[in-house]
């Protein structure tokens, strides 16, 4: 699983870990039944706060992206499967957004809009 | 592709044909003297003489089991990979094996019956021990004489796909945080095998001899912790390197960024060019296999390799090389 974080960005690092594990997800790197590396071990591997960490995971549980299962961890739920079945047309309205010059925080926002209405 | 197809068939010859008329011949000394050997034979020596026996139709139903069926599995294993187009050491001396292992087993076993030829009571064998030196003997022989049949074995191994960095905004952190596994079948065979000696351990502990429980359980703690070490390694690339620990944090293998000439994706056969599973050394290399396929290779400085086996190696490669990179930049 691949974790990149840049300290620098306005994004807190718990919602970038967060992102990390959604792309991941997204690109049906991981899927259901899953186990995400422990909080230790990413919070390690990224130096950053253990709490950190496990902040993102709390996140990404109440999403429903991931399952918390005393003794094995964060395991990817069914909802993984949801989202990698919208990657194609996820990536055609990229591509049309991108054609009429619309940047991904724009249409992220857009989304976010129609979500809302 | 002449010689391809020689090594194919010549391993065929040496891992499967040859033991099965080896076998076949010593099964058939076997029975042609079975009615001339006492009823019970004797099956277990000691120095001193024999302090074991059976029913001596148990000796050729041994030999079909131990000489036969397991020389070749053993001899037929490398076969895929050989077909594959795959060479080595290890693909070549495995039919060779078979056919010391099936000759070693045949003149033993056929031998222990003709040494016991018109005795009218078992317990007055004689020593096996001419036997079984005429059997390594002949082992030896016959095993050099398979890995003699075979063409010689120029390494092949599949291309490395050499990674290039993953790119990042200055500043940007990145990891990757995987495991190296077993194939479920072959964990559930092992999950089965330690299984199995915990049972026989509380059978022993219940209704056997205590001496026998408490080797017997040993045995399954060993095979337990070994079981632990060995399935499951987590993989780590952060900005120090690379880092394999097992599950059960006994063992870490570590190779630093700065150490990294190059990191590459490929392709391993446990087999063919480690000799088998887990943590495996040979010459040039450090491997741990937990299965066949995808797998990140690294090259030390020292020229040296470092390989585990992973799911998406690529991804893995990209930021090892990228942390790599840093690495050089740090020292310059």
């Amino acid at each position: 699983m691949l974790l990149r974080i840049d300290p620098d960005s306005s994004a807190p690092l718990y919602d970038q870990i967060a992102g990390s594990v959604r792309r991941e997800t997204a690109a049906g790197r991981l899927v259901p039944g899953d186990r995400l590396p422990s909080a230790r071990e990413v919070a390690a591997a990224l130096d950053v706060n253990l709490h950190t960490v496990l902040k993102a995971y709390q996140l990404l549980r109440d999403e429903g992206l991931v399952e918390m299962r005393r003794g094995r961890g964060a395991i990817v739920s069914a909802r993984a499967d949801a989202l990698a079945e919208l990657r194609a047309e996820a990536a055609a309205l990229a591509g049309r957004a991108r054609a009429l010059g619309v940047g991904p925080d724009a249409l992220a926002a857009l989304l976010k809009a129609a979500d809302d209405s | 592709m002449s010689t391809e197809d020689r090594a194919v068939s010549r391993a065929v010859v040496a891992g499967v044909v040859a033991p099965v008329l080896v076998c076949v011949a010593a099964i058939a000394i076997e029975l042609a003297v079975l009615g001339d050997v006492p009823d019970p034979v004797a099956t277990h020596w000691r120095a001193d003489g024999p302090d074991g026996f059976s029913s001596p139709t148990f000796v050729p139903a041994m030999t079909a089991l131990v000489g036969g069926v397991l020389p070749v599995v053993l001899g037929a294993s490398g076969l895929r990979s050989l077909r594959r187009g795959e060479r080595g050491f290890v693909l070549r001396l495995m039919p060779a094996v078979a056919l010391g292992l099936a000759t070693l087993m045949g003149v033993l076993m056929a031998g222990s019956l003709l040494i016991q030829r018109g005795l009218a009571d078992a317990a007055d064998a004689p020593s096996i021990l001419p036997t079984l030196l005429a059997g390594l003997v002949a082992a030896v022989g016959a095993g050099a004489l398979g890995w003699m049949v075979q063409p010689h074995h120029e390494e092949r191994r599949p291309a490395a796909v050499l990674a290039r960095p993953l790119s990042r905004v200055p500043g940007e952190r990145a990891v990757w945080l995987g495991r190296a596994e077993m194939r479920p079948a072959a964990l559930a065979a092992v999950v089965g095998g330690v299984a199995v000696a915990a049972v026989a351990a509380i059978a022993m502990w219940v209704a056997g001899d205590a001496a026998v429980a408490i080797v017997v359980t040993g045995v399954a703690v060993l095979l337990a912790v070994v079981a632990a070490s060995f399935s499951v390694f987590h993989v780590r690339v952060d900005a120090t390197g690379l880092t394999v620990r097992s599950a059960a944090r006994l063992i870490r293998l570590r190779v630093p960024a700065s150490d990294v000439a190059a990191a590459a994706a490929t392709e391993v056969s446990g087999l063919a060019q480690y000799g088998g599973y887990g943590i495996r050394q040979v010459p040039g290399a450090t491997a741990v296999v937990l299965r066949s396929g995808p797998a990140l290779e690294v090259t030390r400085r020292s020229g040296r390799r470092f390989v585990v086996t992973l799911d998406d190696p690529a991804t893995a490669a990209a930021v090892l090389a990228a942390v790599a990179e840093d690495a050089r930049a740090a020292q310059d």
